[in-house]
């Protein structure tokens, strides 16, 4: 028995197969499903979404913010952004994080302070997945 | 006689030269229908995956009275959003898309509400003008030929935050519904309050679903990515089927251009032909007269 996994995100279909093993964050820590999960619907945080398809290869995508949504074997995954591992440019990503830190010295407003937090975490995951270590000290 | 050819010749030169500009607008069109297109398709998926989810949390018995996108009000006043396009030559797109607004309008208005009006795309504001039907807000620039996300967001916020203040008691959005390339009505959709739909049917059939980390927070954070996706679906799929309109109107006014440039070439060679008739004639009747 295996998972349907199917993940989008509001610019593109980003995966659809099936899969033996996912692992992703959700808001509250890592959760990971395997075959004949309860159903449950879950909000997710920032982080890395790891697919382990039938074949036993694993598939790696940074996620950032939706939905999972278990019913049966299918698992559907809502993103508002993916980029999957091998289009992370770790260039950007570093250019980035260095924005986002010298922003976060000086929010203008909370909402903005917990916008720049997410944006930070969503550069450190996209580094994290490359295996770059972020060069900026904190 | 050569005066009424050389008239055709004319029209044939002037006929022909708004061929190709109409050719080139449909080219124009078709190019940027086909990445409107892909923007629809994309998008579509996502939004579908966000209504199931919304049906499943209509489904699991939450009391969604707590957020006030879902509470249906007994006031009567009503904003009508109505969005066309901000340029013309796409054939009555922008007229069926007015004519259903002002529809719209004047049946709440009949119906005693309270409307308030606003426009999207030059084309609705003239056309409303033109009528005096009053609008209070207008939206020109913020209408893209390739809408991103942060548009959605900023209607988002433009069209909810009267709803989420209490100064309005529904939102109508009038826009045109891309379903297929043959299928594209002028809607009217109810953008708020949120009715909870289907879900109820199918309640007691499962168990409901955990909620991670509950259903309120989910909640939360559904309700504004919902709508923020439905207005993305708005926009992307008003600009795929703004686009088809003018292709079609383009390609439409390309025939007849060419139909005309082929009656008129016809016309020209009668004409000259009586002409070169008409010459032979006083010709052989001069060499006659000469005898």
């Amino acid at each position: 028995m295996s998972l349907d996994v199917t993940v989008v995100s509001p610019a593109r279909p980003v995966f659809e197969g099936s899969a033996n093993k996912l692992v992703i964050q959700a808001m509250r820590g890592q959760m990971g499903v395997l075959p004949k999960h309860a159903d449950i619907v879950a909000a997710l945080g920032v982080g890395p979404l790891r697919i382990t398809q039938a074949d036993g290869s694993q598939l790696e995508f940074a996620v950032w913010g939706g939905f999972l949504k278990i019913g049966g074997s299918r698992v559907t995954v809502l993103v508002d952004q993916a980029v999957a591992k091998d289009e992370i440019v770790e260039s950007e990503a570093q250019k980035d994080l260095t924005e986002v830190k010298a922003q976060l010295r000086h929010p203008k407003s909370d909402e903005e302070f917990q916008e720049l937090l997410g944006k930070r975490k969503w550069a450190e995951v996209r580094l994290g997945l490359v295996g770059a270590r972020a060069t900026v000290s904190h | 006689m050569a005066e009424q050819a050389k008239v055709i010749r004319k029209r044939i030169k002037s006929v022909s030269s708004t061929k190709k500009i109409t050719k080139t607008m449909e080219m124009v069109a078709g190019a940027k229908l086909r990445v409107a297109q892909k923007a629809v398709q994309n998008s579509g998926p996502y939004l579908d995956q966000l209504r199931n989810l919304m049906r499943e949390i209509g489904a699991s018995g939450i009391d969604v009275s707590r957020w006030p996108q879902f509470e249906q009000r007994a006031g009567k006043r009503t904003l009508i959003f109505v969005l066309t396009a901000n340029r013309g030559l796409c054939g009555g797109y922008n007229a069926n898309l007015i004519r259903l607004g002002k529809k719209a309008y004047d049946e709440k208005v009949a119906d005693n509400h309270n409307v308030e009006l606003r426009v999207g795309g030059r084309k609705g504001v003239a056309a409303f003008r033109y009528q005096g039907v009053p609008f209070s807000k207008s939206y020109v620039d913020e209408i893209q030929d390739r809408p991103k996300p942060e548009d959605a967001s900023f209607f988002l916020k433009e069209l909810t935050d009267p709803f989420m203040k209490g100064e309005v008691d529904e939102v109508f959005v009038v826009y045109s519904h891309w379903i297929s390339p043959a299928k594209q009505p002028p809607t009217l959709l109810k953008l708020l309050p949120i009715t909870p739909d289907e879900g109820e049917s199918k309640k007691s059939a499962e168990m409901p679903p955990l909620f991670e980390p509950s259903p309120e927070v989910i909640l939360d954070q559904l309700l504004p990515l919902y709508l923020r996706q439905t207005i993305y679906a708005i926009l992307t799929e008003a600009v795929a089927c703004e686009q088809f309109a003018r292709r079609m109107a383009m390609k439409l006014a390309t025939d007849n251009a060419e139909e005309m440039v082929t009656n008129l070439t016809r016309e020209y060679n009668k004409a000259r032909q009586a002409q070169i008739t008409k010459e032979l004639a006083e010709i052989i009747g001069g060499a006659e007269a000469l005898e």
